[in-house]
């Protein structure tokens, strides 16, 4: 049976026009890898029905190791600061690989 | 033709199909990228088509016709930003926001405009098609600089409170990158890059791209403006947010940047009637598509229901039922025909 080992999911939904600096950030903090989606939906800002690239939502996923979590929340925390509307919330998860998640992406 | 048949080309009676579908909340819905795609579409055929024609054109026109642009682009802009600021009913970064919108153009006015005219059997020359691409990223660049001025001005009178003066600060050293993204933007590369192919491809080799460039352009474009017209008319409920006296702007600053547009063309760059009006459509639309997404991530301190409302909710609509025709008009007034 596999061993299962605790690890941290963070859920950042956006504009897609932040992808490129969340990627950054993912470098800077020597995250893994992550996974987009594009989505949909509406809130405190208004509808964002994807039709057009400024209302285009996307939802970004990574999975890291515990001692990554905070520099990453401190580095979402400051992109918030500077006005960008962003929606953060973080599961518990288990893997079957910690190794991978442990691994800076290329 | 009467001015005011504008109203009946197909194109904008898809327009109005679109905003009364929305209006009265039918379940119609396009699939999603839609309207990007036919974007690029209508931006390559727009773009194939005059490259083709420029390359018969003559260079010293073209050059400034070019030079006129930039005119237009940098300083529509500042114009707008500083009207807005009169107004005293936004702060300076959404005004840098909402008048960078107003600097640069919307290429669904433009080819809406020229459904209009060759449905009147109007001529016109290929030069402005040259102007609308110059003009897509002056304006970001002079909203960059209006926003970066008015941070300095709020942080010295602490409207900014020190840590996000700190941070903006940090992001001013990212305005390479900013200007880069506002050179490069996606419908620049698009609409240049067909320029140069129409120009240097084979006349035979176009010739074979006709059905593609020529016989079913105004039918996408129909397509894309019933999909705008919905856009346009799910931005109704923000009016109120956004205020009159911000409505009456998103109405008088496209008559204000259309007259100075219609000027220039007849009397400056001495375009054919049609011609004219290209450029003063030029100077009154404001863009939609490029421009949001770059004063998203450049100014998010801006209000994004602000300069959205006003460019996508009245300005464009605006123009498409209203402007077009009435530009035409205010040429034919000024060649006294």
């Amino acid at each position: 049976m596999a061993e299962l080992y605790p690890c941290k999911l963070v859920n950042i939904i956006t504009m897609d026009a932040l992808q490129e600096k969340l990627r950054e950030m993912f470098r800077r903090y020597e995250v893994s890898g992550y996974t987009v989606f594009r989505v949909r939906g509406e809130g405190r800002s208004g509808e964002s029905a994807g039709t057009l690239d400024f209302e285009s939502n996307i939802m970004v996923k990574v999975i890291l190791p515990e001692e990554k979590l905070q520099r990453l929340l401190d580095g979402l925390q400051r992109q918030k600061a500077k006005g960008y509307h962003m929606t953060i919330f973080i599961n518990d998860v288990q893997v079957i690989d910690p190794e991978k998640y442990s691994t800076p992406m290329q | 033709m009467s001015s005011f048949s504008n109203l009946l080309v197909p194109a904008v009676l898809f327009f109005a199909l679109g905003a009364i579908a929305r209006i009265i909340k039918s379940d119609l819905r396009f699939p999603p990228d839609l309207a990007k795609v036919l974007s690029i579409y209508l931006l390559m055929s727009i773009g194939l088509h005059g490259g083709y024609e420029l390359a018969k054109a003559d260079l010293g026109v073209a050059i400034n016709s070019i030079f006129w642009a930039l005119v237009l682009g940098f300083g529509l802009p500042i114009l707008g930003y500083l009207s807005l600021i009169i107004t005293r009913k936004v702060n300076p970064l959404d005004a840098a926001a909402i008048s960078a919108h107003y600097g640069s153009v919307s290429a669904g006015t433009f080819l809406t405009a020229i459904a209009f005219l060759d449905s009147s059997g109007i001529q016109y020359e290929s030069y402005p098609l040259i102007m609308l691409a110059v003009m897509e990223s002056p304006a970001i660049i002079v909203g960059l600089i209006l926003a970066a001025m008015a941070r300095k001005q709020l942080a010295a009178s602490g409207g900014l409170n020190s840590n996000s003066y700190v941070e903006n600060e940090a992001r001013s050293s990212n305005f390479t990158l900013l200007l880069r993204e506002a050179l490069t933007n996606g419908s620049v590369v698009v609409l240049i890059g067909s320029m140069v192919i129409g120009a240097i491809s084979q006349p035979s080799g176009i010739e074979k791209l006709k059905p593609f460039i020529d016989e079913i352009f105004m039918g996408v474009l129909c397509l894309f403006l019933f999909e705008m017209g919905m856009e346009a008319a799910r931005r109704i409920k923000e009016f109120k947010k956004v205020g009159l006296v911000l409505l009456v702007y998103g109405m008088l600053m496209p008559l204000f940047g259309g007259a100075i547009g219609a000027l220039i063309g007849f009397y400056v760059l001495e375009f054919s009637i049609g011609g004219a009006t290209l450029v003063a459509v030029l100077g009154a639309s404001a863009s939609y598509i490029a421009v949001p997404p770059a004063m998203r991530l450049a100014i998010p301190e801006a209000n994004p229901s602000f300069y959205l409302t006003l460019s996508l909710g009245i300005t464009f609509p605006f123009n498409v039922l209203l402007g077009i025709p009435l530009y035409y008009w205010f040429v034919q007034k000024l060649s006294g025909s």
